[in-house]
This record gives structure tokens, sequence and C-alpha cells, in this order.
């Protein structure tokens, strides 16, 4: 699992770099550490994803191992199944809320590349992860076609191979405050919905949505006003 | 969750030995996420479309909802109306309330096999063909009031488990130019949580 990689990977760098080594010179040292790492479920953890909140966190659930998974076939404890509509646009917000349980400010975000690129076919699905109950940026609604303050958690709308931040929410289509909108301070939250175009496929499809959460990518004023 | 494995989290960058790292500040996080989605017929889906009647009019073709009118059965001799129309009069405002030949009122229903109560309404892109002449103008209504359904007035709430809203087409042929083969009119049916 990822997460739990990462989390021996920090502790041991952080060992490393608060190692103070004296002036006594030395050939060699082999010096056993300790990393005590403790993974928790997605909604305990430092970036909570929590399947319980949200108006449509019925499509949500946790599974064994503690991760999120967001099934758009049936509600949680329904047997009926049950799906989009082909050809149809479906939009579902607050899936599962994403909150940061660290002590710093985060930039919580969508890589565009783990998500499908814009379809050429009508006949394709296309997805796109979106964002919504930002509690940060000064965000507006400017598109009809939106009706809440949900944006595409790739930050750019249609563009789905997105993957640099630095481009991130960089124009003005949404007369937002670019990475702003994106960052959640310490117990701060917002919702992870989705977008869907069936198209005409028929086709039941899995995705793995990749989100990414970083404290360096902190505008620099956030907080100041 | 319990309270332990938050502090177990939060601490777990500290090392034996002393060397505490700050508690809880974490610089980056990757995960990746599983999201499954499946495409249902639209009689099984979220937004649940059904066909009424069986004379044609409305059918489910490939999983999805779809209208012929007149029905091919009633354009054809010795089927559902021995009258063989072969289509709608130009310059006209028909109302289809039901199927050809059906007692039952309604050409479909709406249900809502969601989360969330909503309204429903229809929309029509395009009132022209790609030259500019008018097509025919589609829109839905209510059966049980016949109010039109649009974006200005919608549906009343459609709630999760209540009972099927069931609908009629409302046909504007008004400036349409006869002419023999079927004008193909793409319309919407939305449905969106009330009061956005």
């Amino acid at each position: 699992m990822e997460r739990r990689k990462f989390l021996i990977g920090a502790g041991s760098a952080a060992v490393g770099a608060s190692a103070v080594i004296g002036s006594g010179a030395f050939s060699r040292v082999n010096a056993k550490r300790t990393v005590d790492v403790s993974v928790a479920g997605d909604a305990a953890a430092l970036l909570s994803l929590d399947s319980s909140q949200g108006e449509n966190s019925a499509y949500s659930t946790q599974t064994g191992s503690g991760e999120v998974k967001v099934d758009i076939d049936r509600r949680s404890g329904e047997d009926a199944s049950s799906g989009v509509n082909p050809n149809a646009v479906t939009r579902l917000f607050q899936l599962f809320r994403i909150k940061n349980q660290g002590t710093q400010p985060v930039v919580v975000w969508t890589p565009g590349d783990s998500i499908t690129p814009y379809p050429d076919s009508e006949d394709t699905m296309y997805i796109d992860p979106q964002i919504s109950n930002r509690p940060n940026g000064g965000y507006t609604r400017s598109k009809p076609a939106q009706f809440r303050d949900e944006v595409s958690g790739t930050g750019v709308y249609n563009a789905a191979n997105l993957t640099e931040l630095g481009d991130i929410y960089d124009d003005d289509t949404y007369n937002g405050e670019g990475l702003t909108e994106f960052t959640l301070d310490t117990g701060e939250s917002f919702d992870f919905g989705l977008y869907v175009d069936a198209g005409a496929s028929d086709a039941d499809t899995t995705y793995n949505v990749e989100l990414v959460a970083s404290s360096s990518d902190v505008p620099n004023d956030f907080g100041d006003s | 969750m319990n309270r332990r494995t938050v502090i177990a989290g939060l601490g777990s960058l500290t090392a034996s030995g002393g060397l505490a790292i700050g508690s809880g500040a974490f610089s980056s996080v990757r995960a990746d996420r599983t999201v499954s989605i499946e495409t249902a017929r639209d009689s099984d889906a979220l937004l649940r479309l059904v066909e009424r009647g069986s004379g044609g009019r409305s059918q489910i073709d490939g999983g999805q909802l779809e209208f012929d009118l007149p029905s091919l059965e009633e354009s054809n001799e010795d089927d559902t109306n021995p009258q063989n129309p072969q289509g709608l009069g130009t310059d006209s405002i028909y109302r289809f309330g039901r199927d050809a030949g059906a007692s039952q009122s309604g050409l479909f229903a709406v249900e809502n096999q969601g989360t969330q109560p909503v309204r429903v309404w229809g929309s029509q892109a395009k009132t022209t063909d790609k030259n500019g002449n008018p097509i025919p103008e589609v829109g839905i209504y209510d059966i049980s009031n016949g109010d039109v359904l649009t974006a200005q007035n919608r549906s009343d709430v459609l709630a999760p488990g209540d009972d099927p809203l069931v609908c009629g087409l409302r046909v504007d042929t008004f400036g349409v130019d006869v002419q023999d083969d079927d004008y193909d009119v793409e319309i919407t049916i939305n449905a969106l949580v009330p009061d956005e």
C-alpha cells in the first residue's frame, strides 16, 4: 500500500536528519533505531478520507483494509443493483469528506493523469473528480452548468492530462484564487464528488483516482488574511 | 476509530532514543483510491426511466428510453391505429399523454433511485437542423396536472421511494417542414437537487 510505504520513508528520512553527528572522528557507526509506524484507516489518517460524511456517502464505503472506495453501483446497505444512466451526465457531490488531520496546511488535489482523458468518442465514459464545500479561496460560480462551488479536483476544467501542480487553476476560469482554493488548514475539510459522463458506453469501469496532499505547495500568503 | 490510533498515527514519525519529531506534520501524502462506476439500463439506473404502454411510441432500446411519434405500429397497416398516420401535422402543437392503444396514462415515467430528492424537467439543446431550419420542439409534461416541465418550471420534488412521475410529450411543429424522413430530436431529461 502506497501510504504505508510513504510513512516509513518519511520516518526514515526524519531520523537521518535529526541524528546529530558529533565532532569525534569515526569510521563507522552502526546505530539501530526503531521506527514505529502506525497505519490508520482512511477516516483516522493524517489525510482523513471519511466515507461516512456527505450527502452521497451512501456510494462510498471503507474497505476491510480501511481504504475509502467509491462504488456508483449500489447504495451501501441495499441489494438493488443500479448505476448511472447511459448517455447521461451524472453529478454526485459529497461522496466522501477529505479532512486535514495533520498540523500544517496542505494543498489537496487530483493529478490529471490518474483519471481518464476527455474522450474523443461519445462512446467513452468520462469522469472528473469534483471538490465542493471548499473553506478557502474566493470562488464564485461562473458557469451555468455548475450549480454549487464544485471545481475539478485537477484544478482545471477539462484538463485530465494535467500532471503538474504548477499548472493548477492558473487561469481565471473559475474566478478563484488558485491553489488557495485547494488548501486545507489543520482541521479543515472539503468534499470529494464526481462528474460522470457515461457516454454511450454500457461498460462498468473502475478508476484509480490519486489524491495528493502536499504542504510544500501551500501558497505563501495562505492564512494572512 | 479510537483515540489511540490517532495518537499513534500522529506520533508515527517518532523514533526511539528521544528523537521526537514534531507531531503530525506531514509534507506529502499520495493515496490511490478506487472508483467503480457501473452503467445501468435506464430502467435500472439512478434516474429510473421506464416506458409506459406497449404501443411503440415509447420504448427502451439498447438500455435507453426513446420515442417514435407516431409509432411504427401506428403508421403501419393492421396495427394499433387503423388510420395509419404517417406523421404529425406541421404548424401544430401535439400532446402525447399515453402510448398508442394504451389504457395506461403516460408515455414514460421517472423514478428516483438515487439518494437525494430532485426536481425534473426537459430541455432541448438544438431546435434547428444543421441548415438552420426549425425542427420539432419536444418538451415533457406532468400527466397529473399538464404542466410542461422546463428549467423555469420544474416538477414537484421527486424523492427516493416516491411514486413515479408520469410524463407525456408535448411536440411543437410550428415552422417545421413536411418531409419523408423522421426528424431526430434529442431531448435531455434533467434531475437536480431542489433549490440550487
